[in-house]
């Protein structure tokens, strides 16, 4: 029959066309083809399954890799959305590689909300990584699952790292029982961050600005101890707050939230939340926690200095776009603040102003730390990167390029930190912030955020039902008690599991 | 033709088949809506997607945005971002946020996963419609009873044997339970039961041993149920999410699902990139679905018969 | 069945031609329910991969433990359950039968209104939460979060569900609807006593595999809510994740609640079968 014939004929034809198009292209290097080839080997090469592919036929040819040692490092800050962290871990991983020829460094960004669970099922998998960032949230508990290297013998054999070096709060996490597990590199806590151009705004409010050598006001910078006590932070707010013109004071959120939205002000206000062992609940053995909330609801519902609670969809959205004056938040946030508004700086930062049972001006802080992971098979080389990393290198590198502030003492006394104060004024308090720091709650807090978020939410929002007496609580310290057993309870489920794996592992070194 | 129905009831019918499609149109832009909205939002920067959250088209592209801008008002288009190529999201969620390995594995692990399934149901729903072995009634009821088992009691087990296997963060650790399917079985032995044993028999006359019946007879005839089976597996494995959200953390190995999930979690999440690599993970199926719609949507209804 | 003319004979060969696929199952699914239930007896970490045994106190905890959330979680689900089985039933019976009515565009309805359900729910998810957000947000009330992905999950499964019975519609001979016009019936009567007791075997079908579904929800928990807000949206699926790979040591009690979400979920679908099927023999 004539039409098949005609029709294979076609196709033969296109494709030997087709076929040596592509054979040009392959021997030239250049041109269409030779750029999906490119693609090709490119993308074959970053999926997973196809670069274990390549890597085994590598092996059966023969090929050896010319950097052997691969160092898997994992941290929850992403490159992905800022092109400061893309280029602090591009400078980490050419730094650490030149002086190390035969390491490739691996980076892995994992989301906060995702790391534990990633990190457990890493761990046990095939690729488990060797350095993490570990946040004070998870490392106690990490420690005593096994995931984590003990590291005192290599801090003995390393002047830069040693404890003096570094603020106290900061070293609080890392450590239990004198069994160090990791190095703090960045030191963090809660503070309120005040919209200065507001505060300009109004002359009454100036003598919360910072004064310059010659007496005169400096509008770029906040005093430290701005806010004198909890009945001042209300007398602003107020002054700050106009809700005809969609302006606010202080935004308070209510949506899961949990301790986070009161534990800077009960802090401030003499409580704390836990023990270090992490036994037993302490926020309800004084009534300055019950305080601390009143504080909020009084705010919210007497002053109406808040914007009407809201799912917080995005982190500082309203204070980016200058609709609340004063927002709580962290000292990391700057840079976020500075990359959102496109270069806005003027906002400051203080920590939370004493209560009536408070003294000073106080915040929880804390130290994120870097740490090896158990299954390390070159537990060397990734110290070595701990110590570029944790030591005064890594630390006027963080402090350039991504304005963190570090929990060495030694880079207040530096030329970047003077220089960086006099760029972005807003740096100035942070130091100090975080040195006024008790320790942020850390043990099970996921659990334990469970079991407060719903409490604090449920207050928060029907706080009216509560007042009238037909709320599922009396006041705030009711609630409070009822959190406080709650969060006794995953305690003291903690402390079995503890001991349970302490019985088994003596009964196997008993073997 | 029927005598001409009374015009009263004649009217009323074309008024309520009216109406009905009516109806059915209002649904079916509910249905599309959502779609629109994300390729809309996948082409909008984040300032326009922060500002407007409702609208489908990008502000720099709304008319009345380029009349303000032409009367010397402030506008959208004095934004940033509002000299953006129309696809940068795309551009971006490729280069920076590697949606092209999430793809290429949701491909890899659709495509084995459907091969490897199709290729060990196939021999076992021959070995159980055409050949005769003791237990044969026995061991197809385990099977059976098998298919009652949810997915989400099966998770934390699984998981446990993957790990005792070494197989946890791997490609093969993703795809090796869901090889595990009984429910393909299932259909193909109904399938293979209503071949006539009559091509059977001819074809041993000619020589086929057990396994040529399989190849020269059965396979050529299942063409429809095979092709119905492998598209269901391909579109199950595509949007599978739990369990390789559960057994992998190395990113270079996740499918697109969980990749958008990574996304979602990050700090400070591009929405309109994440619109983007989700129209691109939506996209695969689709063109799949419109290609081969007559399979899957025979394959439902053909399902749907039998399942009763 | 009975056409066959040869003799029948073992073909020992059978037990390699089932081996691939019965072993895959059987490790995969009975193996794993008997190691589900022995870890449940214990206090289980996946990091340790052993733990200590500790009886029946993981379903103790889960059943009456004091805060236990188990019982929340469960009455959630059966909520989602609920508005899912209700939000089937009243939108793709009617639309099934609205599209045979409009008589054009058929093929194509069909088409749009099956998009969801080729679409991962995570892709789903992500979009409606904005939507959600832009229109009354719904998940940010106790009150209405549970309801709004409920009725995500059944604008997915509607196109679905709506061709389901559609076949189970076109299954239903014209001659009863002609009877029953001839009797003067009317069309709610019509649809009462000719298209419902014909379309029962759709109709069990349809509410067995939402039920089955529905009990197992995750995917609308995780991105959108993570069981928030106030615990409204905290299902058993999403409890057993949480617990199994996020917290330290609770593999045992997750595996337990994953053992009584199990055994509800047969309890219920025995219960169906057994209404419909009394049902039905009644009539007959």
């Amino acid at each position: 029959m004539q039409r098949p014939n005609t029709r294979r004929a076609l196709l033969l034809t296109g494709a030997l066309v087709l076929a040596a198009w592509i054979a040009v292209d392959a021997a030239r290097g250049r041109g269409v083809w030779a750029a999906v080839g490119h693609y090709i080997g490119d993308l074959t090469s970053r999926a997973g399954p196809t670069r274990d592919l390549r890597r085994m036929a590598r092996q059966a040819a023969g090929v050896r890799s010319s950097r052997p040692i691969t160092l898997r490092i994992w941290d929850y800050w992403s490159p992905s959305n800022t092109e400061d962290f893309a280029r602090y871990f591009d400078e980490l991983e050419t730094r650490f590689e030149a002086r190390h020829p035969d390491v490739d460094v691996v980076y892995q960004s994992v989301p906060f909300g995702f790391f534990e669970q990633k990190l457990a099922t890493g761990m046990i998998g095939k690729r488990p990584p060797d350095v993490f960032q570990c946040s004070v949230y998870w490392a106690q508990a990490m420690y005593a699952r096994g995931m984590l290297l003990k590291l005192n013998e290599y801090i003995d054999r390393t002047p830069k790292l040693q404890d003096e070096q570094f603020f106290t709060a900061a070293l609080y996490h890392s450590r239990d029982h004198g069994d160090i597990y990791g190095i703090p590199q960045i030191f963090d806590a809660l503070c309120l961050m005040w919209n200065l151009d507001q505060i300009k705004a109004k002359p009454e409010l100036h003598g919360l600005f910072a004064r310059d050598e010659n007496g005169e006001i400096d509008d770029t910078r906040i005093r430290f101890d701005a806010v004198r006590n909890w009945e001042h932070f209300r007398q602003i707010t107020r002054t700050l707050t106009d809700s005809k013109a969609g302006r606010y004071g202080f935004e308070i959120n209510a949506h899961q939230m949990g301790a986070w939205g009161f534990m800077g002000w009960a802090v401030a206000n003499g409580a704390q939340f836990q023990d270090r062992a992490g036994t037993r609940a302490l926020f309800n053995d004084t009534p300055a926690t019950a305080e601390a909330v009143q504080h909020l609801l009084d705010l919210y519902y007497e002053d109406r200095v808040s914007p009407p609670f809201r799912p917080v969809s995005a982190s500082y959205e309203l204070f980016q776009k200058g609709e609340v004056a004063c927002s709580q938040g962290g000292t990391w946030s700057a840079k976020h603040i500075v990359r959102n508004t496109l270069g806005w700086k003027g906002f400051g930062m203080t920590a939370f102003p004493p209560g009536p049972r408070g003294t000073q001006q106080k915040t929880q802080s804390w130290g994120n730390m870097l740490v090896i992971g158990s299954r390390c098979k070159h537990p060397d080389v990734a110290w070595d990167y701990l110590r570029l990393v944790c030591g005064p290198e890594g630390a006027a590198l963080r402090l350039t390029l991504l304005k963190h502030v570090s929990p060495r003492r030694d880079l207040y006394r530096s030329d970047e930190w003077a220089r960086a104060v006099r760029e972005e004024p807003f740096l100035e308090n942070i130091p100090k912030i975080c040195a006024a720091g008790e320790p942020l709650y850390h043990t099970q807090p996921a659990a334990v955020a469970d079991e407060v978020i719903p409490i604090f939410e449920y207050l928060m929002l029907n706080y009216p039902e509560v007042k009238a007496g037909r709320g599922a609580y009396r006041d705030a310290a009711h609630a409070l008690h009822v959190a406080a057993g709650r969060v006794n309870a995953v305690y003291a489920r903690y402390q079995r599991i503890l001991a349970d794996w302490a019985a088994t592992d003596r009964r196997r070194e008993a073997r | 033709m029927n005598p001409p129905a009374p015009t009263s009831r004649h009217r009323l019918l074309r008024l309520s088949s009216v109406v009905a499609l009516l109806v059915m149109i209002l649904g079916a832009i509910i249905m599309v809506y959502p779609y629109a909205y994300m390729v809309g939002s996948s082409l909008k920067t984040r300032k326009e997607f922060a500002g407007d959250k409702r609208s489908l088209i990008p502000a720099r592209y709304q008319i009345s945005e380029h009349a303000k801008h032409r009367r010397g008002e402030p506008s959208a288009l004095d934004w940033e971002g509002a000299d953006w190529p129309l696809l940068k999201n795309y551009r971006d969620a490729l280069l920076y946020g590697h949606v092209d390995v999430f793809l290429l594995n949701s491909l890899l692990y659709a495509v084995v996963l459907t091969t490897v399934q199709l290729s060990i149901n196939v021999l076992a729903a021959y070995a159980f419609a055409r050949m005769n072995f003791r237990g044969k009634n026995v061991l197809f009821s385990i099977l059976l009873a098998t298919m009652m088992l949810p997915p989400a009691v099966l998770l934390i087990p699984r998981f446990i044997v993957i790990r005792e296997l070494g197989l946890v963060d791997s490609f093969l650790g993703v795809v090796l339970p869901g090889f595990a399917g009984a429910f393909g079985v299932f259909l193909l032995r109904q399938f293979f039961l209503n071949i006539p044993s009559t091509l059977e028999d001819a074809a041993r006359l000619d020589g086929c041993g057990t396994f040529g019946v399989l190849r020269h007879v059965i396979l050529p005839l299942s063409k429809p149920v095979l092709i119905t089976l492998g598209l269901f597996t391909f579109i199950a494995a595509w949007n599978s999410f739990i369990w390789p959200l559960v057994v992998l953390s190395d990113q270079t190995y996740y499918p697109l699902t969980v990749g958008l999930s990574l996304f979602r979690e990050e700090s400070g999440a591009d929405w309109p990139r994440i619109f983007a690599a989700s129209v691109m993970g939506s996209l695969p199926l689709i063109a799949l679905f419109l290609v081969a719609q007559r399979y899957i949507i025979g394959g439902i209804s053909l399902s749907g018969l039998k399942g009763q | 069945m009975g056409q066959r003319t040869a003799p029948e004979r073992t073909q020992p060969v059978a037990y390699l031609y089932i081996a691939p696929a019965f072993l895959l199952v059987i490790v995969f699914t009975l193996v794993s329910m008997g190691l589900s239930f022995y870890v449940s007896l214990h206090s289980w970490d996946p990091i340790r991969g052993h733990g200590q045994f500790v009886g029946a106190s993981n379903y103790v905890r889960a059943l009456v433990g004091e805060n236990s959330v188990f019982w929340l979680a469960l009455r959630n689900t059966a909520m989602y359950v609920a508005m899912s089985v209700v939000g089937v039933l009243i939108t793709s019976l009617p639309l099934a039968m609205l599209c045979r009515k409009a008589r054009y565009g058929q093929s194509l309805f069909r088409t749009l209104y099956f998009l969801p359900s080729i679409t991962p729910m995570v892709v789903l998810s992500l979009v409606w939460l904005w939507l959600f957000d832009a229109w009354g947000k719904p998940l940010s009330s106790p009150r209405t979060a549970l309801l709004a992905i409920a009725m995500l999950g059944v604008w997915q499964a509607a196109g679905y569900n709506m061709l389901l019975f559609l076949a189970g519609l076109s299954e239903i001979p014209q001659a009863f609807y002609d009877a029953a016009r001839v009797d003067g019936a009317s069309r709610w009567q019509e649809f009462r006593y000719v298209t419902i007791p014909l379309l029962r075997n759709t109709i069990i079908f349809v509410t067995v595999m939402v039920v089955i579904g529905a009990f197992q929800v995750f995917t609308q928990a995780y991105i959108m809510t993570r069981g928030g807000p106030e615990r409204s949206t905290e299902v058993v699926a999403l409890q057993v994740f949480k617990n199994a790979f996020s917290y330290a040591g609770q593999m045992g009690y997750a595996s337990a609640m994953a053992w009584l979400l199990f055994a509800v979920l047969f309890v219920v679908i025995m219960i169906q079968m057994r209404v419909f099927r009394s049902q039905r023999t009644y009539d007959e």
